[in-house]
């Protein structure tokens, strides 16, 4: 990926990684999870939020606008390429906390659709079924998986 | 066949591991968010199809705790054995499956053969000397 993105940590089974923003609003603690979908052995859901000092729970709606929001789903997007090179022949699901937040991802993948096709096949959710992602087109959620 | 390497393949970043996470690693942090994707795969469920109908759980990577507990699970669920057949048909307690598939530190050898004869999957070690 091309684009400037923030370094981020992650543990040891690759499964949860944490990243720090930085805004006018500050510093600010975000993680991604990826967790198994129910029935599912290879249908993992992506999930981001940011963390609450000392709390464990994420904030799971409210995501702080800190005006750095390409930079942060480009580290997201790094997230993914980390996640899908330690487990194979997985899909990665997502989908937003809201209609608005689906929104923003479906800018954020088109955006930097031509990026992501060199590592994944992008699909979206449109009119009851999944497609290969294209741009102008409102999704209802996407999935991608690894090239 | 479930295949793992031990070869080490160039990876596209350098990722730190922070041991601080590990813990919060088995916590669900975004319940509500997976809850939804769960609803929403219900009725759009993608077809498994799309990976080139393999339906083996591949993985060849560096070999670690996460890696097994991956494949012991994914094969479990293959075999659509629940936790508790699997350990009666590998001859271990309950909790020896629980902990490897939650990434428990402490793995015998043993216990993991057991599993996967359990699981009739074979299991195949490639060790490929770094120059």
């Amino acid at each position: 990926m091309r684009l400037e993105r923030y370094n981020f940590e992650t543990d040891k089974t690759k499964m949860l990684f944490e990243f720090v923003s930085e805004g006018p609003k500050g510093r600010i603690l975000k993680r991604v999870q990826y967790s198994l979908t129910e029935n599912s052995d290879w249908v993992y859901n992506l999930a981001f939020g940011d963390k609450k000092l000392g709390e464990d729970d994420i904030d799971d709606i409210i995501i702080t606008d800190n005006k750095d929001s390409e930079k942060v789903l480009a580290t997201v997007a790094a997230t993914v390429l980390v996640f899908t090179d330690t487990y194979k022949n997985v899909a990665v699901f997502a989908i937003g906390s809201t209609k608005a937040r689906t929104r923003l991802y479906q800018i954020g993948i088109a955006k930097n659709l031509e990026d992501l096709q060199l590592y994944f096949h992008v699909f979206g959710y449109y009119k009851g079924k999944w497609v290969e992602f294209q741009k102008n087109v409102p999704y209802e959620a996407f999935h991608v998986i690894r090239k | 066949m479930n295949e793992i390497s031990i070869v080490e393949v160039p990876t596209i970043h350098n990722v730190t591991v922070n041991e601080r996470l590990n813990q919060d690693a088995q916590k669900l942090l975004f319940p509500k968010k997976l809850a939804k994707a769960n609803t929403f795969l219900k009725k759009a469920g993608i077809s498994k199809d799309i990976l080139n109908n393999s339906t083996t759980s591949k993985v060849s990577h560096t070999t670690d705790v996460a890696h097994i507990s991956h494949l012991i699970k994914t094969t479990r669920l293959q075999r659509n054995l629940s936790v508790e057949d699997l350990a009666h048909l590998a001859g271990v307690e309950q909790n020896a499956i629980i902990g490897l598939e939650t990434h428990a530190n402490d793995i015998s050898l043993q216990i993991i053969l057991k599993i996967f004869q359990a699981l009739d999957a074979e299991l195949t070690f490639v060790v490929t000397l770094q120059k």
